[in-house]
């Protein structure tokens, strides 16, 4: 079962498999000595003054808890989603920002060249779902702005991802979406003026740890994207 | 005509009609814009000064050529005393100039000649290095002005050296840090913040993280060099923030495994180079989410929650800018480290300020996190009086933006120029802030000293009465600073004695008063250890 709380993807697991996995992580991850060795480090930022007295009693008696077998932590994550992009539906959408950057959490942005501006769009002609969709808008000369990925991990044995975005356009738009920076595989095309989902497999290049997806908008006129997946492709 | 007087001739038509050279002593603080005023008000060519051993201490002149324009040297001599030399080699003078896109006034070695445009004034800088050995006494020595060999104007420097020894303050002070790509540099930036009274330095760019590998050598030879340069104070590790909004959201939210695993393995990495080193860290694992909105200040509150747990054997910070975002991640944080706020674009924060007495009371009765400043202003008030004053709240750090930020971006404190270290008058005057702070925390050891040792009731009772008129004069709240033009102090200085203040300057005139109740009760303070002292008052 999936949720989304404050922009974050919440996976939920059956309750009896994910405190087992829980159970289990917590003791790959937390050995005696590691419990023992950070109740030393804890009573040497006090004596150093990096923590106040009240600070070093909750550190010491969560570490006694676990000493003891009794913590239970609260944060601790047991799985992954298996979708690489975060807010690909642009829902969360952050008004703190320039109009030639990124305006959504997660997702970067730059302009290299043109003048272009970028938007968070609510009109509901040009959202495919939920509230928000990006629009990226051409205000003068074509040139190049990007909304792009953080660098995402390379986990797929394969090596190959899939990655699909719906799209839709105005004017003498170009849409140019491409795996960068570790990997390669893009595609360069107008897009209509109804909504299409455009594919781009993506295959990482030996030996790099990581990669990017770029969604480059390289015309004039207006491009809305909305609803963006990455899944790895067991396909070679 | 013999061919020496047609010489002498040539040279006089060249250099044109006899110069007349203006120089005073001005006032280090005043702000940039304006033409340099006479310290005091009173054109002098006599520049007071007072410093303890080990002490750099400033002064500044102007130059002004109301005639034509002229090239001059400018050289110092050595400071001589009945008590020994301070050489030339310490005395170092120093031009203001302004650099266009940095932003800031900087101080450059003029070379062997400056250029004097008529009309124009030029401001300089004398900085004197007392050698840590020096014997208190008074030193005088000058800055002459030639031209060709013919003496145009002169400053007379008359120092006094302080009997007092000065400590490092019990707090960490310092700016962010960029990696400088090689260790002699390292090194050479590292000496210049300690020889600027820094205590503590906070890497943030250009440092290597170990996500892609397991290398932390860069982290380990940076542990080595600030060892090597005198800090004692725990590192600010500002580079791991970069982890939660840079370098990993890729991995996934903060609530997946992906990311919290990749997270502990690159946290645990750096800290083990840190306790293998037995350099004690403190890791900052966010920066600003008030930025974000409301939901950026949520998701703070949940990673910091996250690192608590599942990391408590880290010291950890985390660079806050907002009410909200501070009493969400607070409470599992080891040091709050937070600038004066702002509402958020949601105005979330409807108008709290953090950098007050107010909240920092609350921080800590809330959260249990120790309060430091980060990003709450370079310059004498901001490390000096106003940090002293805030430190009685519980401040004990202040990290500021930035030692040496890209090459030579705006908002650097140093512009480096060939490999030379061009000091800001700003990060200049955060070194009189720091010596302020010493003198001040110089005078408290010496009551409390007293008190304890029931001596010199009455020297120590105009002593904390000092104190106390000093601690009233600052408002522990740095928007009365920034946001409604509060002076320090408030009441302008007219308490201060106004020959002292037109000779010294204002900071200065109250220096020497806290120096002056030092000496008195290091006075009676040694009395009592000799062999024929009573504890006499």
């Amino acid at each position: 079962m999936r949720a989304v709380l404050c922009g974050l993807t919440i996976v939920v697991l059956a309750p009896g498999l994910s405190a087992q996995a829980r159970t289990e992580l917590t003791a790959d991850l937390w050995s005696r000595e590691r419990v023992q060795s950070a109740l030393e480090a804890i009573a040497e930022h006090k004596a150093a003054g990096l923590l106040s007295e009240a600070a070093y009693q909750r550190r010491r008696d969560m570490l006694l808890q676990r000493l003891e077998g009794t913590f239970s932590p609260t944060m601790l994550a047991v799985d992954s989603p298996p979708d690489l992009i975060q807010n690909g539906g642009f829902e969360a959408v952050n008004r703190n920002t320039r109009a030639d950057g990124s305006r959504w959490r997660w997702w970067q942005g730059w302009r290299w060249e043109g003048e272009y501006e970028m938007h968070w769009e609510d009109r509901g002609r040009h959202v495919r779902s939920g509230r928000y969709s990006a629009r990226i808008t051409s205000t003068g000369p074509p040139g190049r702005v990007s909304v792009f990925t953080p660098i995402l991990p390379a986990t797929s044995d394969s090596g190959v991802y899939r990655f699909s975005v719906w799209a839709k356009g105005s004017g003498e738009n170009e849409l140019f979406v491409g795996f960068d920076a570790g990997a390669s595989g893009s595609v360069r095309k107008r897009v209509g003026r109804e909504w299409e989902r455009i594919d781009v497999r993506g295959r990482v290049r030996s030996g790099a740890a990581g990669f990017r997806i770029y969604l480059n908008s390289t015309g004039t006129g207006t491009i809305w994207v909305d609803d963006a997946t990455l899944i790895p492709d067991p396909r070679p | 005509m013999s061919p020496l007087l047609l010489g002498v001739l040539l040279l006089w038509a060249i250099q044109g009609q006899p110069h007349e050279i203006d120089l005073y002593v001005t006032d280090y603080m005043a702000p940039a814009g304006a033409e340099p005023e006479p310290l005091g008000g009173e054109p002098s060519r006599r520049a007071t000064l007072f410093a303890t051993p080990g002490e750099y201490e400033p002064v500044a002149f102007a130059l002004g050529n109301s005639l034509s324009p002229i090239g001059v040297e400018i050289t110092s001599s050595a400071l001589i005393g009945p008590m020994g030399t301070i050489p030339s080699a310490a005395v170092r003078v120093r031009a203001v100039e302004q650099v266009p896109r940095f932003g800031r006034r900087i101080l450059v070695d003029p070379g062997p000649r400056v250029d004097l445009p008529a009309g124009a004034t030029r401001s300089f800088w004398v900085t004197v290095r007392v050698p840590v050995d020096t014997q208190p006494g008074l030193y005088a020595g000058t800055v002459g002005v030639t031209s060709a060999g013919e003496a145009l104007a002169r400053l007379d420097l008359i120092l006094e050296v302080l009997p007092i020894q000065l400590e490092d303050p019990p707090f960490a002070l310092g700016f962010n840090y960029s990696q400088p790509g090689d260790r002699e540099a390292l090194a050479d930036h590292l000496a210049d913040m300690r020889a600027h009274g820094m205590t503590v330095v906070a890497p943030l760019y250009d440092f290597h993280l170990p996500v892609d590998d397991d290398d932390t050598s860069e982290l380990g030879a940076f542990i080595e060099a600030y060892q090597a340069a005198g800090f004692r104070e725990p590192i600010y590790f500002a580079t791991p923030m970069l982890l939660s909004f840079d370098r990993l959201p890729g991995y996934g939210p903060i609530d997946s495994k992906r990311f919290q695993q990749k997270y502990i393995e690159v946290m645990r990495r750096l800290y083990r180079e840190t306790s293998e080193r037995g350099q004690l860290t403190l890791f900052s694992i966010g920066d600003e989410y008030t930025n974000k909105g409301l939901e950026g200040v949520h998701e703070g509150g949940l990673f910091a929650r996250f690192v608590f747990e599942e990391l408590p054997e880290l010291a950890t910070t985390s660079d806050m800018n907002g009410y909200r975002e501070v009493m969400e991640m607070a409470p599992y944080l080891s040091v709050a480290a937070i600038n004066n706020g702002w509402d958020g674009i949601d105005n979330h924060n409807r108008g709290r300020r953090l950098a007050n007495e107010t909240f920092i009371s609350e921080l800590r009765r809330e959260t249990g996190a120790i309060p430091w400043f980060v990003n709450t202003g370079s310059g004498r008030f901001p490390f000096g009086f106003f940090f002293w004053r805030m430190s009685k709240l519980g401040v004990r750090g202040k990290v500021e933006w930035y030692y040496n930020f890209g090459p030579n971006r705006r908002g650097s404190l140093i512009h480096i120029e060939d490999g030379s270290l061009q000091p800001t008058l700003d990060y200049e005057r955060s070194r009189e802030g720091i010596d302020d702070l010493k003198y001040l925390l110089a005078l408290e050891r010496r009551v409390e000293a007293a008190r304890a040792a029931r001596i010199g009731t009455r020297q120590a009772d105009a002593a904390a009465t000092l104190l106390e008129r000093l601690t009233e004069s600052v408002v522990p709240d740095w928007s009365a600073y920034t946001e409604r033009d509060t002076s320090f102090p408030e009441d302008g200085f007219e308490s201060l004695d106004p020959a002292r203040a037109a000779s010294l300057g204002s900071f200065n005139a109250i220096r020497r008063t806290v120096a002056e109740h030092i000496m008195a009760l290091d006075r009676v303070l040694v009395d009592a250890e000799s062999p024929q002292g009573g504890g006499r008052s």
